[in-house]
Order: structure tokens, then C-alpha cells, then sequence
């Protein structure tokens, strides 16, 4: 058995590393021995079962972009060594030393200076790549509450898997802030209680790593069970191939690291040539993974019609679906005279999410002579006030509407915006629902009654 | 504020200072000082080499001598001044336990 090799995904609170030492100690025991932590998993090899003592420390000024250990840290490794401790491993900041002696001084008995040497490293190793994390998630979170189209933050909020897609993003902000909450929270503490002489405090790993574990977990589902779902069947293999090239483009990247670290390059180069090849990487990735979400994904066919209108035309021939949807309100009902020869396309669009129902009117006319106008509208029911305030808001926002008499309408509010050709674009409010009302023509005041009739819940 | 924060001297830094009254090389403090102490301060690796690194920021120690990885250090007269104020501030401490303190009914 002996030579053979294993990997294991450590997971640990970084500024914590006694859980790590104990994981450590426990392998050494079992017969595995630590031989290197620089990659996501750690390996070990077989060796005989021994009493082996570990310590984690950090070494601040360390880069994981450096060709390797620096001749500062190779110093520290001397002043280790000469207290029985060797290292085992380097990884940027992070370094792990061994001791064979049963009861060795520690490599820090200093609590100040190990404050200090932590907080150093995590700086580098949470504080900037998590805070980076989460500034990218909370832009895209803000961007997808706060859209620019007038149309969107209905289209969002109706749809239960933009829903998922927002939770999965601030989940994932959640996740990055409450690690460097929670560490900068226990480096205050650490800190107040190494300035009154005691220790760094210690930290609860285990049921850290299960919340955050938990939490991702909850995030991916969220993230990907939408795409897997509406893959048809291929639900398995979309998972697959998603997390398949994910950890393709990791070790590319990693393999990336390696390549440059063995060149002996200077740290500044190794920074640049690898965050260039990184970005380059991160692009050809999501270029072919939205490729194979399109491959993968059924096409999105439209709903069928009742029927189909070719109109000839001197650039060829046109086709318009008809369809013959219930609306709740119509041409008819306004007072038009609707005749065959209108070609009329009565068509109702539903969207609905546990936050907004969202339905899109259309009474379409393709007839080439007819005169009838044509009528669009759409219905929101939100019952969350918040939300309705929020909709109502961005889209008064959009068209410059100008507040008007709801009496008329029977409305609890009324915004108006009268286009240059005698358009007219209505938002009302009536109770939880929002209607979007657009009419070529200004209404009467008898049509303006049946609207109200007919579209108020 | 480094004022604040050397006012007063963990045993190790005492020690380290008090080692490099002769030039030393830094490897070789740990032992020494385990040495005059007979065990009782024992002084981590890591943390010998950050208080090395912050007495030499500081100037209360000097870099003396390269030999490849080992460098070798001896303490400066600000550094004699700092080890000066503090074993008269233990000093002054101990004298005020005679006086005041009940020994020898203890």
C-alpha cells in the first residue's frame, strides 16, 4: 500500500486553522500523511501511522502568484526547523509545518503576533477575493431589481425562474458577506481579548461550514434546478455538463497557475499573465456553455394559433397567427364593428409567480382595409404592497406619465400620456392590480366606463 | 501606535532584546533564551521571526551580518533605552511588592 495517494476536499474556516491541524493529525494517525494543500484538494500519501503534530500558519506577505516559498519565508522555515517543525506545504499565505517531537513549542506563542500574521493573510485570502465576490453579486442583484426596460420588472417578478435566479444571486451575496461578517466579527473579538492578555478566540467550524455548505447547496439548486427542469428530461446531463466544464475551467486555471509558477517569473508577471489567461478562459467558457444551454435546451415553440392569415405583399407573402383568446376586454366592447374582414387576433399571454400575475392583452387587427383601431393592455395583480409600489413606480417612470382624474375610471389612481397622434397610454391602479391600457384613439366617456368595468378585479 | 504598544515588554521581547546585547543570529535566540531562562520562556518560531521583523522596523534592533539564510542582529541604543526602561519598570515593580507586599507570610 505504500506510494499510494488520496485527495481530499478540506474545508475550513480560513482563519481557523486548529480544525484543519486536528483533520491533519487524525490522517497522520490513520497512516496518510500530508504531502501537498496547494490545490482545491488536498493530497496525501500512505505512510506508516504516527503521533505527528500540525500547525497552520500565515505567512502575510506570501502571494500565491510567487514561483515559490520567498526568501523571507524561507528564513521563517529555517526558525521553524530549528524548533522541529518542517514544512510540508506553501500555498500563498498559507503555510503547513509537521513536528515529529511530542510536545513541541508552538510555531506562535506570541497571541498578538498570530492575530496580526491572520489578519495579514486575510486581507489577501477573504477580505478582497469575498468583498470582490460580493460587489459583483450585489450589481447583478441590482440590476435585476432595478431594470431599465419598462417591461422587465414585471417579466421578473412574474416568473418563477428569474425568482430562483434572484434568490441563487443573494443567496451567493449572503454567503460572501457572512463570511467576512463572521470573520471580521471573531478578528474584533480575538482582538479585544489578546489586548486584555488572553487568546484568539476559537470558532465554531463544524456548524459554520454545514450553514454554508447548506446555503450553497440551496444556491446552486436554485441556480441550475430552473434549466434542468426545462431541459426536458435531460435534467441530469445539464448538471452534468454545467458542473463537468465548471470544474474544467478550474483546473485550467489552476493548471495555468502551476505553469506560470514553474517558470520562475517574477510574482507582478505571474499576477498579470494569469489574470489576462483567466478572463480569456472565463470568456471561451461562458461562450461554450451558452452554447450547449441552447443545445441542450428544447426549442421554445409559439403557442399555436387558431389559425393563419397569408397576406400578399409585393415583397412576398406574410403570415400572421390568429388566435381567438378570451379577453376580458375588446374592440366589441368599446362600440367598433368587428367583421371577419378584420382578420382580428383576439391573444391573452399569462406569466405567474407566487409574487405577480402578469396577463398580456392583444386584440391585433392584419385585416388590409379594416379601420379599426388596434387594442393592447396588460393586467398585474401583485398582492404584496411593496411590490405593486415598486411596479407602479418604475413603470410611471417610463412613459413621463402625468397624474390624472381616477374618478372617471373608478380607479384609486390614474396616470395619463397623450401621444402626438392621438394615442393614449393609461396606467390605473384598482386595489392589487395594475392595468396598462393603450388606445389609438382618446376614449369616451362611455367606453371609458366599460374600460373601468371591465378590467377593474 | 508602536509607543503604546512597546510601553511595556512581553517576557519574549524582553528576552530577545536582552539576547542581542551580543550579535546574534536569529535562529539561534530560541535556545539561547530557553537556555537562560532553564525552559521557563520558551518563544515560538513564528513569533521570533515577527518580532525580529518588528524590532528592526521599529530600530531596536540592527541587521548585523547575511550568510546566506542567516542573518544575525544586535540590539541599537534606542533598542538598550526600551530594554533599559522596562527592567527598571520591573525593578521599581519589585520593590514595591517588598515594601508593600506581606513576603514571608506567604
Amino acid at each position: 500500500m505504500i506510494g499510494k495517494k488520496k485527495r481530499r476536499l478540506v474545508w475550513y474556516l480560513p482563519w481557523d486553522g486548529t480544525y484543519a491541524e486536528r483533520h491533519l493529525e487524525k490522517m497522520a494517525r490513520k497512516g496518510w500523511r500530508l504531502e501537498n494543500a496547494g490545490n482545491p484538494f488536498w493530497i496525501y500519501r500512505r505512510a506508516e501511522p504516527a503521533n505527528l503534530r500540525y500547525a497552520i500558519t500565515y505567512f502575510p506577505t506570501a502571494s500565491v502568484f510567487d514561483s515559490g516559498p520567498t526568501g523571507d519565508q524561507m528564513t521563517y522555515a529555517d526558525y521553524c526547523a530549528a524548533a522541529g517543525w518542517e514544512m510540508v506545504s506553501a500555498y500563498g499565505p498559507l503555510q503547513i509545518f509537521v513536528n515529529d517531537r511530542p510536545n513541541p513549542v508552538p510555531i506562535e506563542t506570541d497571541e498578538g503576533e498570530k492575530l496580526a500574521a491572520i489578519h495579514g493573510a486575510m486581507k489577501k485570502m477573504l477580505l478582497l477575493p469575498d468583498g470582490a465576490l460580493a460587489a459583483v453579486w450585489l450589481v447583478n442583484l441590482l440590476m435585476r431589481l432595478n431594470p431599465r426596460s419598462y417591461y422587465s420588472i414585471l417579466s421578473t417578478f412574474s416568473s418563477n425562474q428569474q425568482l430562483l435566479l434572484l434568490l441563487a444571486i443573494a443567496l451567493l451575496l449572503l454567503l460572501s458577506l457572512g463570511m467576512m461578517g463572521d470573520y471580521l466579527v471573531w478578528y474584533l473579538r480575538s482582538r479585544r481579548a489578546v489586548e486584555r492578555g488572553g487568546a484568539c478566540l476559537p470558532s465554531h467550524t463544524l456548524p459554520r461550514m454545514i450553514f454554508q455548505g447548506t446555503i450553497l447547496a440551496i444556491a446552486m439548486a436554485a441556480l441550475l434546478g430552473p434549466f434542468a427542469y426545462a431541459s426536458s428530461g435531460r435534467g441530469l446531463l445539464f448538471i452534468l455538463v454545467i458542473l463537468g466544464t465548471v470544474s474544467l475551467l478550474l483546473t485550467v486555471c489552476y493548471g495555468l497557475l502551476h505553469l506560470l509558477k514553474t517558470m520562475d517569473t517574477s510574482r507582478s508577471f505571474n499576477r498579470a499573465a494569469y489574470i489576462v489567461g483567466a478572463v480569456v478562459l472565463s470568456i471561451l467558457y461562458t461562450t461554450v456553455v451558452a452554447k450547449g444551454v441552447t443545445a441542450l435546451m428544447p426549442k421554445a415553440e409559439p403557442r399555436a394559433s387558431a389559425e393563419v392569415y397569408t397576406v400578399e405583399t409585393e415583397w412576398g407573402s406574410r403570415n400572421y397567427g390568429i388566435y381567438r383568446d378570451d379577453l376580458p376586454l375588446t374592440l366589441e366592447d368599446l362600440g367598433y364593428t368587428v367583421t371577419e374582414a378584420d382578420h382580428c387576433s383576439y391573444r391573452r399571454e399569462e406569466q405567474t409567480s407566487p409574487l405577480v400575475r402578469w396577463v398580456q392583452y392583444s386584440q391585433y387587427v392584419y385585416g388590409e382595409d379594416s379601420a379599426l383601431p388596434e387594442l393592447t393592455y396588460d393586467t398585474a395583480d401583485i398582492p404584496w404592497t411593496w411590490l405593486r409600489e415598486r411596479c407602479w413606480e418604475q413603470m410611471s417612470q417610463y412613459f413621463n406619465f402625468a397624474e390624472t382624474d381616477p374618478a372617471p375610471w373608478e380607479a384609486d389612481r390614474t396616470l395619463q400620456w397623450d401621444g402626438a397622434t392621438g394615442s393614449r397610454r393609461y396606467l390605473f391602479l384598482y386595489g392589487e392590480r395594475i392595468v396598462f391600457l393603450f388606445l389609438e384613439e382618446a376614449p369616451t366617456a362611455e367606453q371609458m366606463a366599460v374600460i373601468s368595468s371591465h378590467l377593474c378585479p | 501606535m508602536p509607543r503604546e504598544k512597546y510601553q511595556t515588554l512581553t517576557e519574549q521581547m524582553f528576552y530577545i532584546l536582552l539576547c542581542l546585547e551580543e550579535e546574534q543570529c536569529g535562529v539561534d535566540i530560541m535556545e539561547r533564551v530557553a537556555a537562560m531562562t532553564g525552559c521557563r520562556v520558551a518563544i515560538g518560531p513564528g513569533t521570533l521571526y515577527s518580532l525580529l521583523e518588528n524590532f528592526q522596523k521599529e530600530g531596536f534592533i540592527r541587521e548585523t551580518k547575511v550568510e546566506g539564510r542567516r542573518r544575525s542582529y544586535q540590539i541599537t541604543v534606542r533598542g538598550q533605552l526600551l530594554l533599559r526602561e522596562e527592567a527598571r519598570r520591573l525593578e521599581e515593580q519589585l520593590s514595591h511588592y517588598r515594601k508593600y507586599g506581606k513576603e514571608g507570610q506567604v
